[in-house]
Parts: structure tokens; sequence; C-alpha cells
């Protein structure tokens, strides 16, 4: 018989030793809770040496020990790397009588260990032992039924502690993680709130009460449908509370992408803010329970997008001056010289009355042209920044459109056709409108004045809730590549000097603002774009 | 009033708003002289390739040729004795410009008409001294 039996490798040693280095406990300080636990078993077993073992490629190593100074030992002599190959109890009575163990040093050797007695404490994810809660006496002896009972009892409570531990780092982990998203949170620019099924702020963000210029009490708990809320649309008309994104989230369980809302506080001017809000399923839920909603102060930015629309409808105008003078002035002229002639007629008494009506109907008339530039010049650059959609004859805002530019019409030798019903009414802005049409029909002479028999056709179709407005130009239509970049701002292919590259990027977002939607219609073969609006119900 | 210098002349009015062209044409005609009337660019040069005239009295902003045209068109003839005034509610050009096109004057729309034609009459009578 050979030196000291060493006990055999697990079958799954590989496995045992990656879980036992998965749960990072060797070599780890002393714990209170293992502690009391070998404690115990010293005391129940009435042995002097109780120990947590954990077996290791080349050692045991002891998390927690009673009556022994070394921290860990040789595995070679190691009792416990027999233990854990049990699967219950593992009994030594006299270790000086055993042939697997009689010449071990441990027993040979100055702590002369007679009896030993182990039981296996397993890892609580793979469950392979890792080591043992074990009991040593210098004596030999035996334990009863019941310490056996008692000890196995407390490796199961040493097992429960690991799974402890594994929960702890766990929880650890998570609340690690959830300190740095919840400082996130916080840290945020953008408002955060967290709703519940009701609509309900149950969370929210410090940027929330900034935002939307609120104190908590106004915010948590508080639903879209509260009575306190004053948000409004872009076109100034209330947002109704079923209309609200968290809403609409949680009714359709679909994300809802930058909406735009207006929230108004006392008389200032409405914060304007965009909103994102997605629904959340909560345990494979079929409808949301919850929608987290974000949004920005874009107030700010949309007072620029403003001065923008502003800027553009400025430079409009300022093109259009030229064309305005010339078709104010010749009224103008034809006034002055029927005013000049009933004053010379009078100056010199020969006053004929019938000439005299003829010239003052003249006047009449011509005061009405000029008027009605005026009209149209008035709605056109009237500022739309606080104004409302209302109620509008659609044939009566393209009038005002070629007012505006019938002189550029006639001068570039454009025909103008239009086919709309003096009985349409949207609900539009009108100054918008006619910036929009003023755009398109400004862009369609640039781009069909050189061609031969240049046309312009304006027209109507009804849809069950829509009118829809088409501008129809002599052109071939645009090519697919421009089609796509068009309504970008500050994309032109005009010629430098001749176009901002503004018109159809603003005008995209003036039809948004007043609910309307302006698009490009490939399937025409001419050049056609579709202002889509509203009909006034 | 008598417009000496006027009444002998043979004026060309041009301009797309018919009403005032028929206007203007009238009171030129008071003065006694013998007017003919044009509504665009490409019918006023057409009239001036036709007939003597002594005074072309045109609107800038016109479909189918415009002031610009019908003074660029009447330089190449090289007439000296005929001279081109422009009558306008907006006139983008400068006095250099002007003076390029051999353009003799510009009239303002709108713009006392009596003195229009007490302009023009000195302006004539001058250059026949």
């Amino acid at each position: 018989m050979g030196f000291n039996l060493k006990a055999q490798h697990h079958p799954q040693e590989a496995e045992r030793l990656k879980s036992l280095l998965h749960l990072k406990i060797l070599d780890t300080y002393p714990e209170r809770e293992f502690d009391q636990i070998t404690k115990i078993a010293s005391y129940i077993c009435g042995t002097p040496i109780a120990l947590i073992s954990l077996v290791d490629t080349q050692r045991q190593w002891f998390k927690s020990k009673i009556g022994l100074e070394a921290t860990q030992t040789s595995r070679d002599f190691a009792f416990c790397a027999h233990a854990i190959l049990q699967t219950g109890p593992f009994i030594v009575k006299n270790a000086a009588s055993d042939e697997r163990f009689f010449d071990n040093p441990l027993v040979t050797g100055d702590l002369g260990i007679k009896f030993y007695a182990g039981v296996p404490i397993n890892d609580p994810i793979s469950k392979l032992p890792i080591g043992t809660l074990c009991v040593i006496d210098k004596k030999t002896r035996d334990l009863s039924s019941e310490q056996i009972e008692m000890l196995s009892a407390l490796a199961e409570q040493v097992n429960s502690l690991l799974q402890l531990r594994i929960d702890y780092k766990e929880l650890k982990k998570f609340e690690e993680k959830l300190i740095i998203h919840r400082t996130a949170f916080n840290q945020m620019l953008e408002g955060m709130v967290l709703q519940n099924n009701k609509d309900e702020v149950l969370d929210y963000n410090q940027a929330a009460l900034t935002v939307l210029g609120v104190t908590e009490d106004q915010l948590l708990k508080k639903s879209s449908f509260d009575p306190e809320w004053n948000a409004i649309k872009l076109d100034g008309s209330p947002f109704e509370p079923y209309e609200h994104p968290s809403v609409v989230a949680m009714t359709t369980g679909m994300p809802q992408a930058n909406t735009i809302m207006g929230i108004k506080v006392g008389a200032a001017e409405p914060r304007w803010i965009m909103i994102n809000s997605t629904p959340i399923h909560l345990d494979s839920e079929k409808n949301p329970t919850h929608t987290v909603t974000t949004f920005a102060d874009i107030t700010s930015a949309k007072r620029s997008e403003e001065q923008l629309y502003y800027s553009a409808k400025m430079s409009s105008l300022g093109e259009m001056a030229a064309g305005m003078a010339h078709e104010i002035n010749t009224p103008l002229a034809i006034i002055s010289i029927a005013a000049e002639n009933i004053r010379m007629a009078c100056a010199h008494s020969n006053v004929d009355i019938e000439t005299v009506i003829k010239k003052a109907n003249q006047i009449d008339a011509t005061v009405g042209k000029i008027a009605q530039i005026i009209t149209s010049l008035r709605s056109y650059s009237r500022s739309s920044v606080t104004d409302k959609t209302e109620e509008i004859v659609l044939s009566n805002s393209i009038k005002e459109t070629i007012t505006l530019c019938q002189e550029k019409l006639t001068l570039h030798q454009i025909e103008i056709n239009i086919d709309v019903p003096n009985d349409i009414k949207v609900r539009s802005l009108n100054s918008h409108l006619l910036q929009i049409l003023l755009n398109l029909i400004n862009n369609s002479v640039d781009a069909i004045d050189q061609t031969p028999n240049p046309w312009i056709k304006i027209e109507t179709k009804l849809t069950k809730d829509s009118a829809l407005l088409t501008v129809t130009d002599s052109g071939k239509g645009i090519p697919l590549g421009i089609q796509e970049k068009m309504m970008r701002p500050f994309f032109t292919t005009k010629s430098p000097g001749k176009g901002t590259g503004l018109g159809l990027g603003i005008s995209q977002r003036l039809a948004e603002s007043m609910n309307a939607k302006l698009y490009y219609d490939p399937s025409s073969t001419q050049t056609r774009f579709v202002i889509e609006l509203p009909l006034a119900k | 009033m008598e417009y000496n210098s006027l009444k002998d002349c043979s004026i060309l009015v041009v301009d797309d708003e018919v009403e005032l062209c028929e206007l203007v044409v009238e009171e030129f005609k008071k003065t006694g002289a013998q007017v003919t009337m044009a509504t665009s660019g490409f019918e006023g040069i057409q009239r001036v390739l036709n007939k003597n005239f002594d005074i072309v009295f045109t609107d800038i902003r016109m479909s189918n040729g415009d002031g610009y045209f019908l003074a660029k068109e009447i330089q190449k003839l090289n007439l000296t004795n005929l001279f081109v005034f422009f009558y306008s509610g907006h006139c983008e050009l400068t006095l250099e410009e002007l003076k390029t096109l051999n353009v003799s004057g510009v009239f303002k729309k709108p713009q006392s008409f009596r003195i229009i034609l007490q302009t023009l009459d000195k302006f004539i009578a001058e250059k026949r001294r």
C-alpha cells in the first residue's frame, strides 16, 4: 500500500472547478454568517474543529474554521477531496486504522486527526460539489443520527448562503446599473415621464419639471385628462386629451414620434415641446401596461423656424416688389389722368356730366383693382405666428395669390388656368396657403420660363375629408434624384442668386403646421404638386 | 394750354395695359400731335419700322417685348431724330444704363400728365432750336 491514498478527481472536475471559481469566494475575508455555521456545527457535533472547506485545484481552502490555525492545506491530504465524491455525509471514525488515511500526514503529524465527518456543499447553479462542511476530532468517535442530520442541515444552510451571496452580487450589479440609469434619467436634458395604463404619471425626471414648467405636485399622479393641462396644437386649436401621444401610444400599442405640442401656462406665450411616446409591455401582456414619454423644449428652435418662414416670406416680397410697384402704379396712372381730365374740364368750365361720370367710374374700378392687390399683399404678409386655422374659401385664396403674381405670369407669358369651384371651404391659414401657392407658382415660372407655350393649371379634387389642390405646370416632371432632396432646406437647382432653396422645405413645414400636406405627385406626366387641405366641417 | 412743339410731333404710345394706353393716346391727341398706339414691344418696333416718329413713349414691363427690348431695337436703327421715353411704374436702370440704351428720359407712373406734356414739349423745342 502506497503513501496516503489520494482521492480521485470528481467525474466533472473541470466544471466543478469552474463553478468554484465563478463563485469568487476563494481567498475572501471571513464572513460572520459562515463562521456562525461552523460554530454551531462544532457545538452540535462536540468536535474541536469545524470547517467550511473548498476544494481547489491543488489545495483545500477554508472559508470558515473553528479550532484550526491553517487557512489551507494540500489537496493531496484532504479528507474533503474524498467527501466531495459522495452524495451524502462522509464519515471516518478512526483515521489511524483506515487504510485510506492511516499514513496521511494530517493523521500522523501534529494535528493527529482521528475523526472526520463531512457533508458536501454544492454550487447553487451547477449543483456540483465544491467543498464540504466538516467536523474533525483528534480522538476516535462517532456521530449520532441526529448530529449527522443537523450537520447535513447546516451544509444546506451553507448552500443557501452561497445562493444568497450570488443573489446579493446580482442585486448589487443591478443596483449599480439602476443608479447609472437613474443618474442618466435625472441628468437628461429631455424631460421623461413614466405613465401607467390610466395615463397617470408614476415617475419623472428633473428635466420634465423644467421643460413643462410645472411643480412636482402638478405632475405626479396627474394624467393628460387633467383639466389643468392647457395644451394646444401648432394651429392653435386645443390638444384634446385623447390625442396626447401617451394616450395614443397606450390605446394603439404603437410608438408615437415627433408630436409637437404647445403648453400654455397663464397668459405667457406657449412653450413648445416635441414628444415621443413608447408603449411598454410588461410580463408579455397583450396590452401595454405603461408608456414612457420623452419631450424636449423646441420653443427657441420653433421661433428660429418662424423667423426663417418670415425671412423667406420677406425675401419673396422683395422679389415681388418691382412687379407690385408696376401693378399698383399703372392703375394709379389711370386714376391720375382721369382726375386731371376732370380738373381741367372744371377749370375751363367745360364740364360734360356724362364724361365726368365716365371718368369717376373709371377711377372707382381702378381703385378696386388696387384694393385687391393690397388685400392680397396684406393676406400674404400677415404675421401668422399666433394665427389659428380658420374656415376659408379656397378660390379666394387662389385669386389673391394670382393677384400677387399676375404681373410675373404676364411678363413671362405664362398661361394660367384655374379650375377651382367657389364653394370649396377648407380649414387653413390663409397667409400660409398664399405663401405655399406663391412658392409653387414661382418655382413653376422659373422652371418653364424658357420652354415653348408654358402653362400652369390649378385644380381641386375632393376626397371625404380633404380638398386636393393641385398645381401642375407644363414641365415634364422632376427627376427621381431631385425628388428625394427637393424638400430639404437649402436644396435648389436654380442658378446662384435665383433661389434660396428654402421654398419647398418651408412650404412643407408651413403645410404641416396647419394640418395640411404638401407633396410631389410622381404619377403625373407633368410637374405636379399637391396641397392636401382638411375640408371645413 | 398750348403745346407748340408737341402739336407737330408724331408720337408712338406703347403700353400693354390697354385702358391706360388709350388714355395716354387721348391726352397726347389733345395737344394736336399725331398719335399711334401699340400694346407690346414687338408691335411697337413694327410701327417704328413702318412710320417716322419723333417720340416713342413706352411702358417698360410688358409681355411680348418689353421697353428695354424696344429701346435696343430702335437704337439699332440709328434714328437720330427719334427720342425714346420710358413711362413706368418701376424702373431699375441707372442713368448710365439709360444713356447706353439711348433713352432720353423716364416718367414715373403715376405722374401728372400735364407735367409730362409740358416737359416733352420743352424737350422737343430745345431739340429743334
